[in-house]
């Protein structure tokens, strides 16, 4: 197999998905405000999303960008993902537990993008990321305010059938 | 061609599942697709990158039609088999034409040359596709089971 390695050493970018996938624990800890299956839709949302761009815009022909040590599909690519969920996870807990309401919905969203951006130039620092072809952090910007802009359409849309079966 | 063929096909299938009466919830159906499209992602990244047991497209318009059968065609065909055959008692046949239909687009893909199987074929691809089906059953009646505990937050 011909790929891309950029170094095989346990180093920053395995410590940073290592410490992220530990952040699971605070979905356990927070107080329960959402019963056991949003829990998990609002936890696999984040999982979901950063698997299908991920494996949609970082793999060939598009390929911007590679994730971890090399261009393979490995464990630890896995493992990153799952720390997503935590983070979407997040953003609906704080979204319910601080009432967002009207056009301060568009605030939390710019809050949240800021956050993901941060979060990213992070991963890009300690090389969990690896930009190719051009691609700059500024892009995701676009993918951070259409995927939570749709994460509270799904909230209301799962809050408005809450305890009935689809027509 | 296979663009707009595609595109087509992925329209009436959606379709047809927003307007047949369901037997999932909405929660139910929005996390059954994202389990879905998760482990369909998986096993074709898996089967293209890792195994190269598939090559997809180099083509960047033509991975439009391998990312929409991938993360929409699969999952919405899930989708449907579980709503219509969840209380049916025709299970094997809304199974047999499911996988028939995945089957056919398999075929359409590879004659379009959005995939091409090198050490794969329509059999692997046949067993691949059922254990999606069966998997979205077992999920949906793993979600309705947790659904019937009872459980409420608010």
């Amino acid at each position: 197999m011909n790929e891309v390695v950029y170094e095989k050493s346990f180093d920053a970018n395995e410590w940073f998905v290592l410490i992220n996938l530990l952040f699971i624990i605070i979905v356990f800890i927070l107080p329960r405000i959402f019963n056991r299956l949003e829990s998990v839709a609002y936890f696999l949302y984040g999982v979901f999303i950063a698997m299908f761009f991920d494996h949609t815009i970082s793999v060939g022909p598009w390929d911007f960008y590679d994730v971890n040590d090399s261009a393979a599909y490995q464990l630890l690519d896995f493992l990153s993902y799952l720390s997503f969920g935590t983070y979407s996870y997040l953003f609906m807990y704080l979204y319910v537990r601080f009432k967002i309401k009207g056009f301060f919905n568009i605030l939390y969203i710019a809050v949240w993008t800021v956050f993901s951006l941060g979060v990213e130039w992070v991963g890009l620092k300690v090389g969990l990321y690896h930009y190719d072809k051009g691609f700059q952090s500024y892009w995701s910007i676009s993918i951070y305010l259409l995927v939570q802009s749709s994460q509270i359409l799904i909230y209301h849309l799962i809050v408005k059938t809450r305890g009935r079966a689809q027509e | 061609m296979a663009i707009s063929i595609s595109f087509i096909l992925v329209w009436f299938f959606v379709s047809c599942f927003l307007l047949i009466p369901k037997t999932l919830s909405f929660l139910h159906n929005f996390i059954l697709f994202m389990f879905t499209t998760i482990v369909s992602t998986n096993v074709m990244t898996i089967l293209t990158m890792q195994l190269e047991f598939i090559k997809n497209t180099q083509n960047p318009f033509l991975f439009i039609v391998f990312i929409l059968y991938r993360d929409v065609l699969i999952p919405v065909i899930v989708l449907l088999f579980v709503n219509v055959s969840l209380h049916s008692e025709k299970k094997r046949l809304f199974f047999l034409l499911a996988l028939l239909i995945l089957v056919l687009f398999d075929y359409f893909l590879v004659q379009f040359k959005v995939m091409e199987f090198i050490k794969w074929n329509f059999l692997f691809a046949m067993i691949v596709h059922s254990a999606y089906l069966l998997i979205g059953l077992l999920i949906s009646k793993l979600l309705t089971a947790m659904d019937n505990r009872g459980e409420s937050i608010k």
